[in-house]
């Protein structure tokens, strides 16, 4: 009996397990603004997000590692991001420059 | 006497049990107690048995192997293990309890043998299943042996390929067609341009 109520609370707990998993946020759009600490985007549905840059934030250039400092006003971007215990999205991916060759 | 002993010890066993557990409602967010944690990683150690841990890789842990592993760890492990071993990953910064990081002396410090002995016969009541068939030789688990070796030394680059080789739902394939298209100057990307992604 007891080894059945153990079984029957594990497979209670299954779902949540599976279900209870942290999400990515993915934001598109242009660059409005930069700064050493964030990066503040206007996506195609004009909204303007803030994204967070961290010491781990990887940047991609068409492809190819780069510098935040390459990214400039204007460009467009893909960021990869997650929000931290604040609410505020903290990027771990920052792609921008076209992947394809002209 | 003694049966009213052994309930006595039963009954303040499970008050603390649920002590912990409890105020907890069942939460896969919240850390592992220590008590938990001592359980996880010595009573676990124990049950390992001695042949397993005087085992050592017989594998030639080369590039080409690593490179095998690598793929395999990447396709295979890190949905919860993350591709540098760190455990951050979607599902194991949700698991309960959480996957070690295993670029740590916690899961270094272990034998070869201990750490093979894991990949084939899983962790109960933990996210870790049983791989493969049961037996000594399996290549495969010892190559991802020689990768976790590797786990402490994984560049940026090896970590950028292995994105390319996780899992994928046709949802993120879509996306990242979408996001593609948006770099490369196409019209609109995600419908939102403010994706949330599983």
């Amino acid at each position: 009996m007891t080894y059945r109520m153990i079984v029957g609370l594990l497979l209670i707990s299954l779902p949540a397990m599976l279900l209870a998993h942290g999400g990515m946020e993915h934001v598109t759009g242009v660059v409005k603004a930069i700064d050493a600490t964030s990066v503040t985007v206007e996506t195609v549905k004009h909204e303007t997000m803030v994204v967070l840059l961290m010491p781990g934030t990887d940047v991609m250039k068409s492809g190819v590692k780069a510098k935040i400092g390459d990214l400039k006003v204007g460009d467009r971007v893909a960021i990869h991001a997650e929000k931290n215990k604040d609410g505020k999205l903290e990027a771990h991916e920052v792609s921008f420059g076209p992947t394809k060759a002209p | 006497m003694r049966i009213l002993a052994i309930l006595g010890i039963v009954v303040i066993a499970a008050v603390i049990a649920l002590f912990f557990v409890v105020p907890r409602e069942f939460s896969t967010r919240s850390e592992a107690s220590v008590a938990e944690s001592y359980v996880a990683t010595h009573v676990r150690g124990w049950s390992i048995p001695a042949k397993y841990k005087s085992m050592r890789n017989s594998m030639n842990c080369t590039d080409e192997v690593l490179g095998q592993s690598r793929t395999h760890w990447a396709d295979h492990c890190a949905t919860c293990h993350a591709n540098n071993g760190s455990g951050e990953s979607m599902f194991g910064k949700a698991m309960y309890p959480k996957p070690p990081d295993m670029r740590r002396p916690q899961t270094q410090n272990q034998s070869d043998g201990a750490l093979y002995y894991t990949i084939k016969n899983g962790v109960r009541l933990t996210g870790m299943p049983a791989f493969g068939e049961p037996g000594d030789a399996d290549a495969d688990s010892w190559k991802l042996v020689c990768f976790i070796r590797h786990l402490p030394q994984v560049s940026a680059e090896e970590e950028r390929q292995m994105q390319k080789l996780n899992p994928k739902t046709p949802e993120d394939l879509e996306e990242e067609r979408q996001e593609e298209q948006f770099l490369n100057g196409g019209s609109e990307p995600a419908p939102s341009g403010h994706a949330h992604h599983h």
